[in-house]
């Protein structure tokens, strides 16, 4: 550690809320340039991102905490090694907490009820739980040196019940995607917000499936590794890609999934992951 | 990460590598405030480049001053959600407390006093804490979706 490192993660933490607050933008622009991989999916345009100019209304307490929170949770996600905000020992503890406060307020303002939000977040805890177990750490950093050495150590393909959890994780990102504006009268820097914050959460998401599932930083072959920052972008954008095609198919990613199907089915994954993990004899 | 070792005899409660993380997060979190305090500035620069100083009819406030007040019918649909809302803001309250409190506990504990074997210590307080929270989750989903699916709009 050097002294530098608190400047350094002000500057992570500015320059994570900018890309958030652009991303709504670059979504707008790819739906206008008719972006096959983003039709049929409801997201913000230009007309009514330009809308929220209309009426200077003051954001709301809820909506700067979901912002806040949500870009906070992005800044700990490492672009590539040592790249991020904060290398926090328990980073992926601290994660999900950020995260479990973005998404409950999200999906209570949406379904009135934090029951989703909450199975949710179960489902991608217990998806993380064999991870944890198999890396010993909840360094996120960890999670991603683990997966060295191309793609046959990628925790997505290690095993049967890991690819069954990176399954449901996808599912449950894909569930958990918010509708881009629930209001139809909001407006101003509140609605800004509260845009970025609905469009950037499976965003958000997304990283943390490349950092936990996909090797985070690394190159599918280990001759190609270098340019940390590009193959994680990369890999979020595939998966966001395929994030996008689950989300025109409707009936996978009801809400109501959240209730009890996904967790259900994250339990089974989990306790299987445990199981071959000790059965292997990795966990000693 | 260097956190829990040190050349004194005496442990560290609150080392230094900890301390520095911690800090770090702070950092963080005010990057992001710089990032939405400027957001702001430019969401209020923009809005009076469009609209200008004008009076706005409908809302008969100065909106150039960035001052706002709901229309009589956003204060009736307002009041008609209320108790709903009420309900809404108390389960909300609950699940704040919840991610509030017990998450940046667990988080504090581990990141002050990170545990030097996460293995079958770390499997079985995963699963003793989790299996009876998961159990008891999807006999209340179950119950939940039960009772949603049997109950009646209001004619």
């Amino acid at each position: 550690m050097n002294e530098g490192m608190p400047l350094r993660a002000f500057l992570w933490g500015f320059l994570t809320a900018a890309v958030l607050a652009a991303w709504p933008w670059l979504l707008a622009w790819l739906k206008a340039r008719r972006c096959v991989v983003l039709a049929g999916i409801d997201l913000p345009d230009f007309a009514s991102l330009g809308a929220m100019f209309e009426r200077p209304l003051r954001p709301r307490f809820g909506t700067l905490l979901v912002w806040s929170v949500l870009a906070t949770a992005a800044a700990l996600l490492p672009m590539g090694n040592g790249w991020q905000a904060a290398d926090l020992d328990a980073g992926l503890l601290w994660f999900i907490m950020f995260a479990l406060v973005a998404t409950t307020v999200l999906q209570m303002s949406d379904q009135g009820t934090a029951t989703p939000a909450a199975g949710g977040l179960l489902t991608l805890i217990l998806c993380l739980a064999p991870l944890v177990m198999h890396t010993a750490s909840l360094h996120l950093g960890d999670l991603v040196i683990a997966q060295h050495g191309g793609t046959g150590n990628w925790f997505l393909i290690r095993d049967p019940f890991l690819l069954l959890s990176g399954a449901v994780y996808v599912l449950t990102m894909a569930a958990l995607w918010p509708d881009p504006l629930v209001r139809p009268a909001a407006s101003g820097l509140d609605g800004l917000l509260a845009t970025s914050a609905r469009a950037c959460l499976p965003l958000v998401l997304t990283h943390l499936f490349t950092v936990a599932y996909l090797g985070g930083w690394w190159a599918f072959l280990p001759a190609l590794d270098g340019l940390t920052w590009l193959q994680t972008v990369l890999k979020n954008l595939a998966v966001m890609a395929l994030l996008c095609w689950l989300k025109r198919r409707k009936a996978w990613c009801a809400t109501g999934h959240l209730v009890w199907r996904l967790p259900l089915a994250a339990l089974v994954t989990c306790l299987g992951a445990v199981a071959w993990l000790v059965l292997s004899g990795a966990v000693l | 990460m260097d956190s829990g070792s040190s050349t004194s005899s005496t442990p560290e409660l609150f080392t230094s590598a900890a301390s520095m993380q911690l800090t770090s997060l702070a950092a963080a979190v005010g990057g992001v405030l710089l990032g939405v305090l400027l957001i702001a500035a430019g969401t209020g620069w923009m809005t009076r480049r469009r609209r200008g100083p004008e009076i706005d009819s409908r809302h008969g406030v100065m909106l150039s001053h960035g001052i706002t007040h709901g229309s009589a019918g956003d204060s009736a649909a307002d009041s008609a959600g209320d108790s709903r809302q009420i309900a809404a803001h108390l389960r909300l309250a609950t699940a704040s407390m919840l991610a509030v409190v017990l998450l940046p506990a667990a988080a504090a504990i581990r990141q002050l006093w990170p545990h030097p074997d996460l293995g079958w210590v770390m499997i079985a307080s995963w699963f003793a804490v989790l299996l009876p929270v998961v159990v008891i989750w999807l006999v209340l989903g179950r119950f939940f979706v039960a009772e949603s699916s049997t109950r009646r709009p209001p004619a």
